[in-house]
């Protein structure tokens, strides 16, 4: 028999998770709206992003210093990959950038493994993220409350950067139509480099929310994550931002829910579900819950 | 001096040479018609103008553009646009996903002023005040054309380029429209209008040139290219 708190427990289990999935799959889709990219490397983004946190805590800095500037270097590292990596080959065919997104998910797993060696490294939590709230039989951890909230208070500063900014206008604009945006006087090289710092910025963000949940790191930790967050992205509508938050929520319910209810023999399958979902919803909705058809040719 | 000079302009798409050497003047305060029917090279020649012709794969092979006595065949387009040259493309290619005033911010990137050309162009075309709120893509054929125009001058430019604003347009519409080029322009914007619409750049522009299979082949005052033999049987 299932107890009301262990339906609780695994209530805010999927909303941690989906968070995540949530803010990796905004990433992908604010790349993808104005490049046509589907951005593997962005998966290693969030382990990288783990990694600053680490090297700066080894530098001696201090949690509540490195979590700000493992972001701000996550976002340079984001700028430097697509002025290096996808820049040369923009105009020629999208799958060139595909392929060489893979190219830079690999070696980006490959120099940190050269670099901090391949073994799991112990990800140090800041106390003030350590405690756990009681009551009775139920529990939840404060860097599980830490993560829905910064998921929920960045997807709210994202739609207000996106609707009542200039530039977060510019940049819905490119991403409905490259070439009437330039005509408006907008750089789109500029607004490609806002696009990869901001998703690389809270791909680093998810990387400590990822690190602090599962208290270690390796260099295949953002392997899952960003196969995981394409799959949101695909199902709420790559592109559209409340799509992406909303197809992250969906996997991750989906996926906790089916481990913490089936069987355990059958917890195996919770990479195989997401699968599937998107299958069936791709099935329905060919362009995703929130997506539109792509009328560009 | 000629505010747009573009002497000996070659355009091409790989192999296919559109645009094959073509000269012509626009003098500042004047609207200039650039005649011709489809695959004539005016849209290419816009394209060039307005330097987003390297984003359709095509490159200008050759000549040279002058915008207030400065070249600027190898500028790129966002800076045209600061430089005071704005082009309204062909097929309007407003925002569709976004709202109305949304698209007026984007046209209104480079300007630090918005509330002063909101106003204008609400006054231009008040169908747009009156729908601001409202996604463009749900906007009818002539109010998107309005849009475009509109979102064109918000940049404020010396040089609206215009790419057959009458095309697939009811002649109700397509008059609103003239009217409110004329007024651009007397309110001190030169324009450069490209048409296959013979009767609304005869009574529009000062000046016209007629161009074929990527040539200039005519030019001159309204009445008096149009009474040349040759362009008549061109033009129809």
């Amino acid at each position: 028999m299932v107890s009301a708190t262990y339906i609780l427990d695994l209530f805010i289990g999927s909303f941690v998770l989906g968070s995540m999935y949530a803010l990796l799959a905004i990433g992908m889709s604010i790349i993808y709206g104005i490049l046509r990219l589907i951005n593997f490397a962005h998966g290693a983004m969030l382990m990288v992003g783990a990694y600053f946190y680490i090297m700066f805590l080894a530098m001696g800095l201090d949690p509540v210093t490195s979590l700000p500037l493992s972001m701000a270097l996550g976002a340079v590292l984001g700028v430097a990959i697509d002025f290096f990596a996808y820049r040369p080959l923009r105009g020629g065919p999208e799958l060139s950038m595909l392929i060489t997104s893979l190219g830079v998910y690999i070696f980006l797993e490959n120099l940190v493994r050269i670099i901090a060696t391949p073994q799991p490294r112990v990800f140090p939590l800041p106390e003030f993220l350590k405690g756990v709230y009681r009551y009775g039989d139920f529990s939840v951890r404060v860097i599980e409350i830490f993560t829905i909230v910064s998921t929920l208070v960045l997807f709210a500063a994202l739609v207000l950067f996106f609707t009542k900014t200039k530039v977060g206008i510019a940049m819905r604009a490119t991403a409905d139509d490259l070439e009437a945006s330039v005509l408006m006087g907008i750089d789109a090289n500029r607004i490609i480099m806002i696009a990869f710092a901001l998703a690389s910025m809270v791909a680093a963000l998810t990387g400590f929310l990822w690190g602090g949940m599962y208290g270690q790191v390796d260099p295949t930790t953002g392997f899952m994550p960003g196969v995981k967050a394409f799959i949101a992205a695909v199902v709420g509508g790559i592109g559209s931002l409340t799509g992406s938050v909303l197809g992250g929520y969906i996997l991750g319910y989906a996926e906790i829910y089916s481990v913490g209810l089936l069987p355990p023999e059958y917890s195996g399958l919770r990479d195989g579900i997401s699968f599937l979902i998107l299958i069936i919803i791709l099935l329905i909705r060919p362009y995703g819950l929130f997506g539109r058809e792509v009328e560009r040719v | 001096m000629a505010l747009l000079d573009v002497r000996e302009l070659f355009v091409s798409y790989g192999p296919l040479v559109a645009v094959q050497g073509i000269s012509f003047q626009v003098r500042k305060g004047q609207v200039v018609s650039l005649l011709g029917s489809n695959g004539a090279g005016k849209t290419t020649t816009l394209r060039a103008l307005s330097g987003t012709i390297n984003l359709v794969g095509g490159r200008v092979t050759g000549g040279t553009i002058s915008f207030e006595g400065e070249d600027i065949t190898r500028v790129p387009p966002h800076r045209r646009v600061r430089m005071g040259i704005s082009l309204v493309p062909e097929g309007r290619k407003i925002f569709h996903r976004l709202t109305v005033y949304e698209n007026l911010v984007v046209g209104g990137y480079t300007v630090k002023d918005l509330e002063d050309r909101l106003e204008f162009v609400y006054q231009l075309f008040p169908v747009l005040r009156e729908r601001r709120n409202q996604v463009a893509g749900s906007l009818s054929g002539g109010e998107q054309q309005m849009l475009a125009i509109a979102r064109g001058l918000m940049s404020d430019p010396k040089l609206l380029l215009l790419d057959e604003p009458s095309l697939g347009l009811a002649p109700r519409i397509v008059d609103v429209l003239y009217d409110a080029i004329s007024k651009i322009n007397e309110e001190g914007t030169t324009v450069l209008v490209v048409e296959q619409h013979v009767k609304k750049a005869l009574t529009h522009s000062h000046y016209i040139y007629v161009i074929q299979t990527g040539r200039i082949i005519a030019s001159g005052e309204p009445e008096e290219v149009l009474s040349m033999d040759m362009v008549k049987a061109y033009l129809g």
